[in-house]
């Protein structure tokens, strides 16, 4: 009547030292290791419900007020932002998402190096978003006065409710970047378990769970990049 | 294996051993201790911002002009806070102190106190107990949940400390975007941090339940508890990032003008009641459903009987998670558009159905039952009184003609004190008293319960009770005076709040004195059959000597003899054929308990 | 490929160090390389695609022209943002081989964002269509003393018409006004001397 776990840790098998992922043991209250890591990714799918209702309150604060200045709002968004930096971005984000898919790919083959090569290149494309937002969009919009709300200082005559446009595309976007920074180190360290060799064939849950992360972001990016700049 | 046969209360070593033991534990048990600690610390905070509000309303203000045409201002209890209280170079009047106490009052008590109060404490305690698992899904989220809960509560202190906020818990806009820089921002940073302290918790629960039960347990072989747990946990995952928005785009709003909820800028302040109640509404179903689930606990096992209408408790609490979704925008009834109104107020009018069947099972499960006259179940019957009575004050404000009138009355102070405090909170403390002997390991001292007991029920009916009259005649909420003749009801309400209390210190008391000198605490004091009173008391530190094994319902008591109970004590109605259970009463695994 | 749930009780111990074979960490799916490069394809063709239609803003028939406003640019960019999300979802995060369960915490969480999205919406759209056509004039302390053009006698307060002919008075929606003079106009306060409509209404 005591619980079963299942152990891998037998070294002496088959006469070598075994991998951290080979010798992987479940916590002590899970009764396998299959429903610890179907618990893990159920909580991760928990969590990015969350992510997404959370970031639902900006779709929606922008559905309203797009819904009571529909013509200004098109203006701005031609007018402040340029669908080209907007459509790179996009590209960059959804590479990073496929090169995710292709680390976990190389975990379940046991290819550690492509591991390694395909998170730095999911963290390379990573920083190139966030190079571009801030080094392009950002810092000459500061520098031009194109600020929230009642920071907004830029002149211009045609748009009444600019400034509100500006407010919903900093605050989303830059609660999306804060999410592409966590990103980032979420990333460095499932890079530094898989040089650890913590990831293989028997167990990668943590880093599929970063990749579950890294998606969530992207399909946010999915929505914003044609409400912000596209409409 | 040495932790099978310790209790979890067990000191490790040296005094500073112990407390390591503490801080860094991952256990749910130690978690739902501290939680515990907490939220009565918030509870006794919040109470005394209570006090101090009903003390203010003891007599009206009046300000009298006498022969030598001297001004004389009568009646300000908090005059003396406010007298000593210098912001900005000058003293802050009393209605800026009375704001401030019961936006503490509110704030403490909803996101301190009553969210986390159940399922943090008592739910981290005995959900994975009461599903046979040795922890939850993730234990080291868990002991996370707790630390951002402590920070997110001491916030919440310096918030208070630094200042107040006078907004309501609300933080309606533009109060909230326009008073008290510093200690406002403090307090929704609070609130924010405090919503990802309860999504953890959820998330947690939800995974436990999915994944942790013991092997050959059914969804509908789970306590009832656990049930309302789960449903709570639904709630607190899909609604709090919500408000996690709502307060990051409030504190955005005061620190970078963004101008969303501020008309001044084309903003718009009903945007931010419906962002606000997306969350807040479903949340006091996230206060209510786990004090549903100690109710159903508490009549099953003190009334000895199965308990009536399982299923139909069990989705009703399913449903009332799901509609709690649908039905925000009754508190905006006088802020938004009449087409919604009507909407809404039609929908509202769903919750009553599932609460209704609860309550109609409930007291099926009571009709001829040999009922155990106890603190519990008297609770149980102070829970079921006062919740009918906040329950059927719901409609006259769910109903839009007369909403206007009671509208931000004291009517609706009253019928959400009898529904949060009256329900909850009695609940709470109900299955406090339940699950004492098995949390602690020592009984508590019975009469001195009952007696605080009737105290609380006593004292909370007649401060509550009286509110309904006050709200009626046109007593608006949140005001630091009012107008004479409504100063007999406002005694006796305040009058209400000492003997209520003086009931709540009692019971302190009654704990502290069980924790100093209570008689030990036997496996099974009242004859329960979930799993959590098969174990020791206190449990040991991987809850279960052996991983149990479920051999009937939880609530089979016509033909299960309870876990660690003499038969004669509880003869069983109706053995069942093989009558292998009957006498055995648990699994074959615990040794040699049976009878 | 094993894809069938393990139990663990099931599972020998020489067995589980076969490394090729070896699922019991809850992995049932390997990852296919082509199906997940298409996807990739796929979305980088939609993200064109929604550039692309963004940038048109009038179709050609022969010799009728269609002029395409900014409703149908932001249902057909939402159309394609919803195609790549589903794409994203179901395959590169694995809920098509998942167990069912975390497909319906995302529709769960979905119907959340419908429903907070759809009735907000619902409601600040419907704002001004059925209660401004009962605009009564409403002043603090009560309208017995006003005179016959709704102006306070006093001239302490500040009335509803006035307040609605002041020339600074948002028109049509109505959205940068304070909410709370309108949204009572329907409902007789008169005898109401606390002017609690200013108040925050929650319950």
């Amino acid at each position: 009547m005591t619980s079963v776990t299942t152990t891998n840790g037998d070294a002496g098998a088959n006469g070598r030292e075994l991998e951290p992922h080979e010798a992987y043991v479940p916590g002590a209250h899970w009764r396998n290791a299959h429903d610890e890591a179907e618990a893990a990714k159920l909580g991760m799918w928990l969590f990015l419900g969350t992510e997404i209702l959370l970031f639902s309150g900006f779709f929606c604060a922008y559905a309203v007020f797009r819904m009571w200045y529909p013509e200004n709002w098109h203006d701005a968004s031609r007018y402040y932002l340029s669908w080209k930096i907007g459509f790179a971005n996009t590209c960059v984000l959804l590479l990073s998402s496929y090169t995710v898919v292709l680390a976990i790919r190389a975990a379940q083959q046991n290819k550690k190096n492509w591991i390694l090569i395909h998170l730095l290149i999911t963290n390379l494309c990573a920083l190139f978003f966030l190079v571009v937002k801030i080094g392009w969009e950002y810092i000459p919009k500061i520098q031009k006065g194109e600020l929230p709300g009642g920071l907004f200082t830029y002149y211009n005559p045609q748009g009444e409710f600019d400034h509100i446009f500006l407010s919903i595309y900093w605050i989303s976007t830059a609660t999306h970047g804060f999410h592409v920074l966590v990103g980032i180190f979420v990333i460095s360290w499932a890079m530094w378990l898989a040089a650890k060799g913590h990831y293989g064939p028997k167990h990668y849950t943590s880093l599929e769970n970063v990749g579950l992360y890294w998606h969530i972001v992207d399909i946010i990016w999915i929505f914003l990049f044609p409400l912000l700049y596209l409409v | 294996m040495s932790h099978h046969d310790v209790s979890y209360l067990e000191p490790k070593g040296s005094f500073w051993q112990t407390v390591w033991s503490w801080v860094y534990t991952i256990d749910h048990k130690k978690i739902g201790v501290m939680y515990l600690t907490a939220v009565l610390l918030a509870f006794l905070l919040g109470g005394l911002f209570a006090l101090a509000v009903r003390a203010e309303l003891f007599t009206p203000y009046q300000t009298i002009v006498t022969e030598t045409g001297e001004t004389i201002t009568k009646g300000e209890a908090l005059r003396f806070i406010a007298d000593r209280w210098v912001e900005n170079g000058s003293t802050l009047t009393v209605n800026n102190v009375y704001n401030r106490f019961f936006t503490a009052h509110g704030a403490i008590m909803v996101f301190l106190f009553i969210i986390p109060a159940v399922p943090a404490a008592l739910g981290n305690f005995f959900l994975p107990i009461m599903l046979g698992a040795k922890d939850v899904a993730f234990p080291r989220l868990n002991l996370m949940s707790w630390y951002i809960y402590v920070f997110g509560s001491l916030l919440a202190v310096y918030s208070l400390v630094n200042g107040g906020v006078e907004t309501g818990w609300t933080f309606y806009t533009p109060y909230s975007t326009t008073t008290n820089w510093g200690s406002t921002t403090a307090m929704l940073l609070s609130a924010f941090i405090l919503g990802f302290s309860s999504i953890f918790t959820g998330m947690n629960f939800i995974a436990t339940v999915h994944k942790l039960r013991v092997p050959g347990m059914g969804w509908f072989d789970m306590p009832l508890f656990v049930w309302a747990i789960y449903a709570t946990a639904i709630i607190q995952v899909l609604a709090t990032p919500v408000l996690g928005i709502t307060l990051l785009m409030l504190v955005f709003e005061r620190t970078f003008q963004i101008g969303i909820f501020d008309p001044a800028l084309g903003g718009d302040p009903v945007l931010y009641q419906h962002f606000f109640w997306f969350y807040s509404h479903p949340a006091v179903y996230i206060m209510i459903l786990p004090g549903f689930g100690i109710a159903s606990e508490l009549l099953a096992v003190h009334c000895h009987k199965k308990i009536f209408g399982y299923r139909a408790i069990a989705f009703s609490s399913i449903a009332i998670a799901a509609i709690s979704f649908i039905v925000w925008a009754h508190h905006m009834f006088t802020a938004q558009s009449v087409a919604l109104n009507a909407i809404f107020s039609a929908l509202t009018f769903l919750v009553a159905i599932p609460t209704a069947i609860k309550v109609f099972n409930w007291i099926a499960t009571m009709y001829k039952a040999s009922i155990s006259i106890n603190t519990p179940m008297m609770y149980a019957m102070y829970f079921l009184f006062c919740f009918t009575i906040g329950g059927l004050t719901g409609p006259p404000l769910a109903t839009l003609a007369s909403d206007i009138h009671l509208h931000d009355t004291y009517f609706v102070v009253a019928h959400f004190h009898y529904v949060m405090m009256g329900g909850t909170v009695l609940a709470f403390i109900g299955g406090l008293h339940h699950w004492w002997p098995k949390m602690f390991g020592k009984m508590y001292w019975e009469p001195g319960a009952q007696l605080a007991g009737i105290l609380v029920f006593v004292g909370f009916n007649v401060t509550f009770f009286t509110q309904f009259f006050l709200g009626t005649r046109g007593m608006p909420r949140r005001y630091a005076t009012y107008i004479e003749e409504l100063t007999t009801l406002h005694q006796i309400s305040t009058i209400g709040s000492w003997i209520l209390a003086l009931g709540l210190f009692l019971h302190l008391f009654v704990f502290i004195h069980s924790l100093a000198a209570g008689k030990p605490a036997p496996k099974n004091p009242w004859g329960g059959l979930t799993f959590e009173w098969e174990t020791e008391s206190p449990p040991v530190e991987h809850n279960f000597p052996h991983e149990p094994v479920i051999v009937h319902g939880p609530y089979d008591y016509e033909s299960v003899v309870p876990p660690h109970c003499d038969p004669a004590e509880y003869p069983v109605a109706r053995p069942p054929a093989g009558g292998a259970n009957g006498t055995n009463g648990t699994n074959g695994t615990n040794g040699t308990h049976h009878a | 490929m094993n894809h069938e749930i393990h139990h663990p009780t099931t599972i020998d111990p020489d067995e589980t160090l076969s490394l090729d074979e070896a699922h019991e960490g809850g992995h049932e799916h390997h990852t296919p390389l082509g199906t997940m490069t298409w996807v990739f394809v796929i979305l980088l063709f939609l993200t064109a695609l929604t550039v692309w239609t963004s940038n048109i803003h009038e179709i050609v028939i022969g010799h009728s022209v269609i002029e395409i406003g900014p409703t149908p640019h932001i249902i057909m960019a939402m159309v394609i943002a919803v195609i790549k999300a589903t794409l994203v979802a179901a395959y590169f995060m694995h809920l098509k081989y998942d167990k069912p369960m975390n497909t319906v915490v995302v529709g769960a969480t979905m119907f959340g964002v419908l429903l907070f999205i759809g009735l907000t919406l619902a409601d600040l759209a419907a704002r001004g269509s059925i209660d401004r056509q009962e605009l009564a004039p409403i002043v603090v302390g009560g309208n017995k003393h006003l005179d016959a053009d709704g102006n306070r006698v006093d001239g302490a307060g500040v009335t509803q018409a006035a307040r609605e002919n002041s020339p600074d008075a948002h028109h049509g929606e109505d959205h940068g006004d304070d909410h709370s003079g309108d949204d009572h106009s329907g409902d007789d306060h008169s005898g109401d001397d606390h002017a609690s409509d200013d108040h925050a209404d929650d319950h």
